[in-house]
C-alpha cells in the first residue's frame, strides 16, 4: 500500500515534467514509432517478393511482431530506471542513499522513473495486433489467456534487467552487459524456426525471450504449443526469483567492499 | 547520567582489493589466479556516544572517517567488532534502524534531482510514513531555522550549494531521527552560509535533543558546535575528549611568525639542531614556528633567529585549534 | 600542412586515451549491435529459402549475406558521438574552452573521434578477421578481391565516415536545446538506418522510392560503399558515385560551419 502511494507520486511528478518538455516527449514517442514502422515496412517489402516465410504469412508475422512490442513497451514504461542504475548509480556512489531509506532499494530503483516514451512501442504494438486481429480464431478462453500472458512476459524482461543490473555491484558498471542481453529480445520478433538450433536453444532455455512473443503468439494464431502458458509462468517466476537472488548477493558484496 | 545511544567496540575494517595489472599476460593470469592486497582502513576503534551529544569526528583524507561513518550508518559491513546504536545492529536491522537516523553527505544530495524540493519531501513523507500533522509541524520548524520558503518550489538541480545543503538537512530530519550523521555539511560554502548552517545545527540539537555525528575538515565547525572531539589517523584513534582537554593538553602550544626578506635564509637557520622539538613551515615570505612553551623558551628562539637572519617583523600567536590538530596528526 | 595537423595531435591522443579506458564497454556494446545483424542474416536466409527463384531483386543469397555484414561493419565504424558531445558541451559551457584555441574547433572533435576510432578499429579488426574467416566456413560467404573495387571502396568508405561526422555536427548544434537526447537520437537513427540502406538494399523498394533515396545524401553512408564492395557498378558508374558522395560531403561540411556559427551566436546572446 505504501509502495503504491509512493509510485503514484513518482508518476504524478513525471507527468508534470512531461508538460514542461512537451516537444521532447513527442520526439521520443515519434522516435520509437518510426523505428518500429520502418521494420514493418521491411517485412511488407519482403512479402511483396515471397508468398510466405517458412509457412508464416505477413499477417501472422505482424501479429507476432505486434505481440512482442507489448511486454517490451510495458517493461520500458515501468522499469527504465534500471538502465540508469546499471550505467551510473553504483559508480557515482549514489547507491548509498537507497540503503539509508527504510524501503526496499530494488523497489526504489526499479520504479523511480516512469518512461512515457515507451507509449510509442505499446501504441504500435496495439495497432499491429488490431491490424492482424482477424487471423486469430478468438474464444473467450483465448482472450483471458491473452490478458494473463502479458504480466508474465513483461516479468521476463524486468528479471533479465535486474540480473544484469546486479552485476554492477561487483563491477561498478554493467550497462554494456545489460545491452547485450537486452538486444537478444529482438530475436523474439520473428518465428523461431528461421533461426538455427543454437539460437533457438538460447532464446528458449537460457535467455527465454522466445516466451515473450513467439510461443504465446503462435498459440493464439495456430493453437500450437498448448502448454506454453504453464511453461511461461514457470519460466518467468523462476527467472524472477533468480534475479532477486543475484540482486541480494550483489548487495551483500557491495556491503563488504563499499564503492 | 545520560544513556549511551551509540556503542562501538573493537571495530575493524579490512578491504580486500584484487591486484590489477596493465600487462596483458599477468592480467590474464590474475583472471585465473586472482591476487589480493589487503588494506586495513579502520583499526580497533572503541567509543561511546551519549544521547544529545555533538560528536566531532576528525581525520585527514583517507584516515578512515568515511569508512567508519558507512559502518555506523549500516552501508558497510565491519570486518570485526560490534556496533550497537539505539539497541539496533545497523547492518542486520537495517530497515528498522534507518528510521532512527538521518544522514547528510555534503558531497552529494539525497534529494531527487529533477523534483521541486517540496515534492521530494512528500516522497520522503511516504517513505517514512510520517503523519500529516507531524509533517506540517516539522516543515514549519525547519522553515523557521533553515529558511526554506524561498526555494521550496524550485527543482533541486537549480539550487545553489548552500540552499541544497539546507534542503538536504531538513530532508534528513523530517522523520525526526534520534541520530543525525553530517558528513562535511559546510564543504564548499562561503563563510556567511557556513555560519547559518552551524546555527541551524545548534538549534536542532538543543530543541530536538538529536545526537549528532559531524565529520568536517573545517575546524571552525568543531569549535562552534562540538561537545567532544574524536580524532583518527590511519584508522586509529589518536585523541578523544572535549575541546578544553584538547586545548589544555596542547594549549601550551604557541606560534611565532618571522617575516623575512629572503625566504632562502631558512637554510641558514637549521632549527632542528638547536630546537629539535619544534614544527616549522613556510608560507609566502613568512617562517611559521610552532612550539610548546613548556619546552622551548620564546626569547631564546627569537634571539637565535635574529642572530642568523634579517627579520622584518615578528608576530606571536596563540595556536589555533587547526594548528593543534595538524600537529597531533603529524606526530 | 604538417605543422597545421600537428596542432590537432593532442586531440587525437586524448581520443586514444578515452577509448583505452572504455575498451571493454565498447566491445560489449558493439557485440550487442551485432546481434541485430545476425537476426537480419537469418531473416534473409529464410526469405531466400522461401523464394522460388535464386535471385531476388538482382541479389543472390551470397551477395545478400555480404551486404548484411559489410553494411553492418560500415555502420559501426562510421558511428559517432559528436552530436552528443557537442550538445553536452554547449549545455555545460565547456565548449568555450575549445573556442578559445586558435584552431578550427569543429576539427578538434574530428581528431578526438579519429583517436577514439583508431583503437576501436584495431579492437574490432581482430573479431572482424575471425568473423570473416568464420563466416567463410559457416555462412559460406565468398569474398571479392578486385583491386579497383577495393580502392574505390576505401575512398567511398572514408567519404562516408566524414559525411556522417559533419552531418552529426549539424545535428549536435541544432538540437542541443532538447532534453530528451535519447528520443531525438532514436528518431534520427531510425530515419538514417532506412535512408542509408542499412535495413534493406534500395533495389528491393519500388523504383520511385529507390531513386529518391539514392539521390538523398544518406545513401552515401552505407548503400554506396557496400554496393561498391559487392562490385555492382561499372568503372564509369563508380566514378559518378564517388563524385556524388564528394558533393554531399562538401555540402555537409559547409552546412556544419553555418549552423555552428548561428548556434554560437544565439548562445552568446543568451549568455549561456
Amino acid at each position: 500500500m505504501q509502495y503504491i502511494k509512493l509510485y503514484k507520486i513518482f508518476v504524478r511528478q513525471y507527468f508534470k515534467q512531461l508538460l514542461e518538455y512537451k516537444l521532447d516527449f513527442i520526439i521520443g514517442i515519434l522516435g520509437i514509432f518510426v523505428t518500429q514502422c520502418l521494420n514493418i515496412v521491411f517485412l511488407w517489402v519482403i512479402f511483396s517478393k515471397i508468398p510466405s516465410l517458412y509457412g508464416w504469412n505477413l499477417d501472422e508475422l505482424i501479429f507476432i511482431y505486434g505481440f512482442s512490442l507489448i511486454p517490451k513497451g510495458l517493461d520500458h514504461l515501468l522499469t527504465d530506471n534500471l538502465w540508469i542504475f546499471a550505467k551510473k548509480t553504483v559508480v557515482s556512489g549514489q547507491f548509498d542513499k537507497y540503503l539509508l531509506r527504510p524501503i526496499s532499494p530494488l523497489f526504489q530503483i526499479t520504479f523511480e522513473t516512469f518512461q512515457f516514451d515507451a507509449v510509442g512501442e505499446i501504441l504500435i504494438g496495439v495497432l499491429l495486433l488490431i491490424k492482424s486481429f482477424n487471423i486469430v480464431y478468438w474464444t473467450p478462453q483465448k482472450a483471458i489467456l491473452f490478458i494473463l500472458t502479458i504480466p508474465f512476459t513483461t516479468l521476463i524482461y524486468t528479471s533479465l534487467k535486474i540480473m544484469t543490473a546486479s552485476i554492477s555491484f561487483w563491477t561498478k558498471k554493467s550497462g554494456s552487459v545489460m545491452y547485450i542481453f537486452y538486444m537478444i529480445n529482438n530475436f523474439a520478433k520473428y518465428p523461431v524456426n528461421i533461426y538455427n538450433f543454437v539460437i533457438r536453444f538460447v532464446i528458449t532455455f537460457i535467455i527465454p525471450f522466445a516466451f515473450t512473443a513467439f510461443y504465446p503468439a503462435s498459440f493464439f494464431i495456430r493453437g500450437e504449443n498448448n502448454t506454453f502458458f504453464y511453461s511461461l509462468i514457470m519460466i518467468s517466476i523462476l527467472f524472477f526469483l533468480l534475479s532477486l537472488f543475484i540482486w541480494k548477493k550483489g548487495i551483500s558484496s557491495y556491503e563488504s567492499s563499499g564503492s | 547520567m545520560k544513556n549511551n545511544i551509540i556503542e562501538v567496540s573493537n571495530l575493524n575494517k579490512v578491504f580486500k582489493k584484487q591486484t590489477k595489472s596493465s600487462n596483458l599476460i599477468s592480467y590474464l593470469k590474475t583472471l585465473i589466479l586472482p591476487e589480493y592486497t589487503y588494506f586495513q582502513a579502520v583499526k580497533d576503534l572503541n567509543f561511546q556516544i551519549p544521547e544529545g551529544q555533538i560528536f566531532g569526528f576528525i581525520g585527514a583524507n583517507g584516515a578512515g572517517k568515511s569508512t567508519t561513518i558507512k559502518m555506523l550508518t549500516g552501508i558497510l559491513q565491519p570486518t570485526s567488532g560490534n556496533i550497537v546504536i539505539d539497541g539496533y545492529n545497523p547492518q542486520n536491522d537495517r530497515k528498522e534502524y534507518v528510521k532512527e537516523i538521518g544522514v547528510v553527505f555534503g558531497q552529494r544530495t539525497q534529494l531527487w534531482w529533477d523534483l521541486p524540493v517540496i515534492e521530494t519531501y512528500f516522497v520522503l513523507k511516504e517513505i517514512y510514513q510520517i503523519p500529516d500533522s507531524e509533517f506540517n509541524d516539522r516543515l514549519a520548524f525547519f522553515d523557521d531555522i533553515l529558511e526554506l520558503r524561498k526555494f521550496i518550489n524550485n527543482p533541486v538541480r537549480t539550487l545553489s550549494l548552500g540552499q541544497r545543503m539546507r534542503a538536504d538537512i531538513a530532508a534528513s530530519l523530517l522523520h525526526n531521527p534520534k541520530i543525525l550523521f553530517l558528513d562535511e555539511p559546510t564543504i564548499g560554502l562561503d563563510v556567511s552560509v557556513k555560519d547559518r548552517i552551524r546555527q541551524a545545527i545548534k538549534e536542532i540539537n538543543s530543541q530536538k535533543k538529536t545526537t549528532i555525528i559531524l565529520t568536517t575538515h573545517d575546524l571552525r565547525d568543531v569549535e562552534v558546535l562540538c561537545d567532544r572531539i574524536y580524532i583518527i589517523n590511519n584508522g586509529q584513534e589518536i585523541f578523544d575528549g572535549t575541546l578544553e582537554k584538547l586545548k589544555s593538553s596542547y594549549g601550551s602550544m604557541r606560534e611565532v611568525v618571522f617575516s623575512v626578506d629572503h625566504i632562502n635564509d631558512i637554510e641558514k637557520l637549521n632549527y632542528k639542531l638547536k630546537f629539535p622539538e619544534i614544527e616549522v613551515y613556510v608560507k609566502d615570505n613568512d617562517i611559521h614556528v610552532i612550539f610548546d612553551s613548556n619546552k622551548t623558551v620564546l626569547p631564546e628562539l627569537i634571539k637565535y633567529t635574529l642572530d642568523k637572519v634579517v627579520v622584518k617583523n615578528i608576530l606571536v600567536n596563540e595556536t589555533s585549534i587547526e594548528d593543534i590538530v595538524k600537529k597531533i596528526m603529524r606526530t | 600542412m604538417l605543422s597545421r595537423l600537428q596542432k590537432y595531435l593532442p586531440f587525437a591522443k586524448a581520443g586514444i586515451k578515452i577509448s583505452t579506458t572504455y575498451k571493454l564497454d565498447f566491445l560489449c556494446y558493439r557485440f550487442g549491435d551485432m546481434l541485430e545483424a545476425i537476426i537480419t542474416y537469418f531473416l534473409w536466409l529464410s526469405i531466400f529459402n522461401s523464394s522460388s527463384s535464386n535471385r531476388i531483386s538482382g541479389f543472390s543469397f551470397n551477395e545478400m549475406k555480404l551486404y548484411v555484414f559489410v553494411s553492418f561493419f560500415i555502420s559501426i565504424i562510421i558511428k559517432t558521438g559528436v552530436n552528443e558531445s557537442i550538445g553536452e558541451e554547449v549545455k555545460d559551457g565547456s565548449i568555450s574552452i575549445r573556442l578559445l584555441k586558435p584552431i578550427n574547433f569543429v576539427n578538434t572533435y574530428l581528431f578526438t573521434e579519429i583517436g577514439i576510432r583508431l583503437l576501436q578499429i584495431f579492437l574490432l579488426g581482430i573479431p572482424i578477421i575471425i568473423f570473416i574467416t568464420g563466416s567463410y566456413i559457416i555462412f559460406k560467404i565468398k569474398l571479392y578481391y578486385n583491386f579497383l573495387y577495393i580502392i574505390a571502396f576505401v575512398i567511398s568508405f572514408a567519404i562516408s565516415y566524414l559525411t556522417n561526422f559533419y552531418f552529426n555536427v549539424c545535428v549536435g548544434f541544432s538540437s542541443f536545446t532538447l532534453k530528451n537526447t535519447w528520443g531525438s537520437n532514436l528518431f534520427k537513427q531510425a530515419i538514417i538506418s532506412f535512408a542509408s540502406g542499412s535495413v534493406i538494399p534500395f533495389n528491393f523498394l519500388p523504383n520511385v522510392i529507390s531513386n529518391i533515396l539514392q539521390f538523398m545524401p544518406f545513401s552515401s553512408l552505407i548503400y554506396f560503399p557496400t554496393m561498391i564492395y559487392l562490385g555492382k557498378y561499372t568503372p564509369y558508374k563508380l566514378l559518378n558515385i564517388l563524385i556524388f558522395q564528394i558533393f554531399w560531403l562538401i555540402f555537409f561540411y559547409i552546412l556544419s560551419k553555418v549552423i555552428a556559427k548561428v548556434a554560437l551566436k544565439k548562445l552568446e546572446i543568451q549568455g549561456g
